[in-house]
């Protein structure tokens, strides 16, 4: 059976009533899908690489009750740990994972996902450890100057947060306006603090998909202080978020033995 | 009608930098252009499809400083801020964003007039460019805007081969060439659009008749996409919400106009913690009717000029041009 | 010439290094006066915003000082807040803050007199690297205003 025949199939019988994929027009876009009759339009390559999980933390999909979705391996570990954040606790979520038309996976609990993830593990992007490494060598200046240049250029349109499957707060830090917590103001400071704040609270729970420079208009490469910071959270905690469906988020918990070589 | 050598035109350019002018132009940077200020001639690329932002920074800056205080023992003192008052030339301006520029001035300076955008109004001026590239996602002509169109300009540029074909539009432009008139040559008219681009029309304006579709579903099937950030609002050339913020600790403080959008939730979020625009349907609903529905009531301009920017930008897919030509068959 | 005299913000927690401050004070010990002390019940409260909101409005150095492991009065806080900084200094690091100004310590009631010698240390070394205005006069530089990017 192919994908697209178990997708019209689960429509069909009504085992889902929304289905999210992508499609192509002009560029490659997600597809919602309500009814079977247009699933000859989905389609699913290697350039398909949005993750589509942001979507299910939006109330007027979440009144679809029962979705299925296509999902990338980043977009199954970012299911997987907001799943253990005891999300979705009132949605039925079908998450498929495709490698050909005739071969994909669907998983049918998180206990298969967690097991999936488990066995096929893969590091994140080589070019975003790159990156990270070639900034480690620079100086303090250096560094400094690389980000400030970057983050001048933020406009605060809050597109990293949108497209981030983990930020789903209802209110955003910087939605705290009584008083203005975080500025809203798209100055140089502003942004460093917005972003600062941003990779503060995605350390431990970010799952390297990506989906906030590849969101950004101004192309500022996010990725790199969340993927920076989980790689140091690994080597100092050993843990990986995304991996387990019991929460493990490295920043609700310590060990008498944390490294504290630099407080006095 | 004039024209200048392209020779020449990069001699007034630098002649017009020398003088102390600051010229915004196109720039490439990381295979993207962006309006930025340009020190010499050959930062400015003008072989762009589009800005990733549009120029209306230049009259409606993404963060700006409206006045500062200090407070000393209490006394307060009010610091009013100056709008730079040196030229301003933005080179390189599309038909599009010329005529969204137009459509800002209207909706800033009308009524009331915005003390800060008229200063900046005054001391610009806009070199238009008969636009020469576009893209699958440019939809101007289905707006009836033409890709050569000079609405909004001061001085319109057409690049004809080894020469512009030059039109004066306002008497900013009529400045320019009697001081440069060494440089310019008169011309005989031509047919601009043998040098335009020409995006193909992707819907039926006039079968676009929003007002009986307040209540429609359709707005729900649309915004399923919108992951509802602001990345449309702030590259949209016509796009005006801001949020005034107040910046300040006990000894000084400033007041600041900052873009804001209607694809947030927290845009009409009342103190009583309701929200009249409850769901990302409601806030794409309400961008949509303000384009094209509430900007012709107030102002009689539609306040989209087809730059296809927030389709570039967004995160998640949205095509304006798509869900238009979706309006228009129901 | 003036010497420069740092502002020095201290975030401390109630039970220890607070108290510690008041052993050095009570037993007479003189520390440097360029240290402004903000009193947290635990350093598990103390956010990583307080120390940008302090760089942003003038401080040229930071300490943040609470309880040693295993004394915290709220037993497992201090451990928290020490998470909390290795991951915070590892993206500040990353950013290019200027990490030599930014101290944290393990001060008890008892330890008065490492109190004022912490303070005195610090003060000093902070005179030595200058004022810090990298951080606020960021503020100065926006998106889009003229002459800037668009």
């Amino acid at each position: 059976m192919t994908v697209l025949a178990r997708v019209s199939e689960l429509l069909d019988s009504q085992q889902i009533n929304l289905f999210i994929g992508y499609t192509q027009k002009g560029s490659i876009c997600p597809l919602f899908l309500k009814e079977s009759d247009q699933v000859d339009k989905l389609i699913f390559n290697e350039d398909c690489l949005q993750n589509l999980v942001p979507y299910l933390n939006k109330h007027e999909v979440q009144s679809f009750g029962k979705i299925g979705i296509f999902c990338t391996f980043s977009a199954l570990r970012s299911l997987l740990q907001l799943k253990s954040e005891k999300r979705f606790s009132n949605l039925s979520i079908i998450p498929f994972l495709v490698i050909s038309d005739d071969e994909f996976v669907e998983f049918g609990s998180y206990e298969e996902i967690e097991s999936y993830i488990e066995k096929n593990f893969k590091k994140g992007d080589d070019n975003v450890q790159e990156m990270i490494d070639k900034i480690n060598l620079m100086s303090t200046e250096e560094k400094w100057e690389f980000w400030t240049n970057e983050l001048t250029g933020c406009i605060k349109c809050y597109a990293c947060r949108s497209a981030c499957p983990m930020c789903y707060c209802d209110k955003c830090s910087v939605e705290i306006n009584n008083p203005q917590w975080v500025p809203t103001a798209s100055h140089s400071q502003g942004n460093l603090e917005w972003h600062v704040m941003r990779a503060m609270h995605l350390a431990g729970r970010c799952v390297n998909c990506n989906e906030c420079f590849r969101a950004c208009p101004m192309d500022i490469p996010l990725n790199l202080l969340t993927s920076k910071i989980n790689a140091d959270m690994e080597v100092a905690f050993g843990q990986i978020p995304g991996t387990k469906l019991k929460l493990d988020y490295a920043m609700s918990c310590y060990k008498f033995d944390d490294k504290d070589n630099f407080i006095r | 009608m004039k024209k200048i050598k392209k020779s020449n035109f990069e001699k007034m350019v630098n002649s017009l930098l020398q003088s102390g002018s600051t010229i915004i132009a196109p720039v490439l940077k990381k295979g993207k252009h962006y309006f930025s200020r340009i020190e010499s001639f050959d930062k400015i690329s003008l072989d762009y499809c589009q800005t990733v932002l549009s120029p209306k920074a230049v009259y409606f800056p993404s963060t700006d400083s409206l006045m500062r205080y200090e407070n000393e023992h209490n006394n307060v003192k009010i610091i009013e801020v100056e709008v730079p008052k040196n030229p301003v030339i933005v080179l390189g301006v599309k038909p599009c964003d010329a005529y969204a520029l137009s459509y800002l001035s209207e909706f800033f300076l009308k009524e009331n007039s915005d003390t800060y955008i008229q200063v900046r109004k005054e001391n610009t001026t806009i070199v238009g460019f008969t636009c020469t590239h576009s893209d699958d996602k440019c939809f101007c002509t289905s707006l009836n805007i033409n890709p050569f169109d000079t609405k909004g300009t001061d001085i319109h540029f057409t690049d004809i081969g080894e020469e512009y074909y030059v039109e004066s539009i306002t008497e900013k432009g009529n400045e320019i060439i009697k001081n440069f008139n060494t440089m310019f040559e008169d011309s005989q008219t031509i047919d601009k659009k043998e040098y335009s681009s020409n995006p193909p029309i992707k819907f039926d304006l006039e079968k676009i008749r929003l007002t009986d579709k307040f209540e429609s579903s359709v707005w729900l099937d649309q915004s399923l996409l919108c992951l509802g950030c602001g990345a449309c609002a702030y590259s949209c050339p016509t796009c005006s919400c801001f949020d005034i913020q107040d910046e300040s600790n006990p000894y000084s403080g400033e007041r600041l106009r900052c873009w804001d959008s209607c694809g947030f939730g927290l845009f009409t979020l009342h103190a009583s913690g309701h929200n009249p625009r409850h769901d990302q349907s409601n806030r794409w609903r309400n961008r949509v009717f303000h384009k094209f529905e509430y900007s012709v009531k107030n102002l009689g301009i539609i306040s989209c000029v087809g730059c296809g920017r927030c389709i570039r930008v967004c995160p998640g897919g949205m095509n304006i041009s798509e869900h238009l030509a979706e309006l228009a068959t129901i | 010439m003036k010497q420069f005299e740092p502002k020095i913000i201290a975030f401390v927690c109630n039970w220890c290094t607070y108290a510690g401050a008041d052993l050095a004070g009570t037993s007479r010990l003189k520390y440097a006066p360029n240290v402004r002390i903000v009193r947290f019940p635990c350093t598990g409260r103390i956010d990583y915003q307080l120390i940008l909101k302090a760089f942003e409005n003038g401080a040229d150095g930071i300490i943040v000082s609470g309880c040693h492991p295993n004394d915290c009065h709220y037993t497992s806080g201090n451990f928290y807040a020490r998470r909390r900084w290795i991951v915070f200094k590892s993206l500040i690091d990353f950013m290019g803050f200027d990490n030599r100004r930014m101290y944290f310590s393990w001060i008890s009631a008892a330890e008065g007199a490492k109190f004022a010698s912490f303070i005195n240390e610090v003060t000093d070394s902070i005179r030595k690297l200058g004022p810090y205005t990298d951080y606020s006069n960021l503020r100065k530089i926006g998106v889009g205003s003229i002459g800037e990017e668009l």
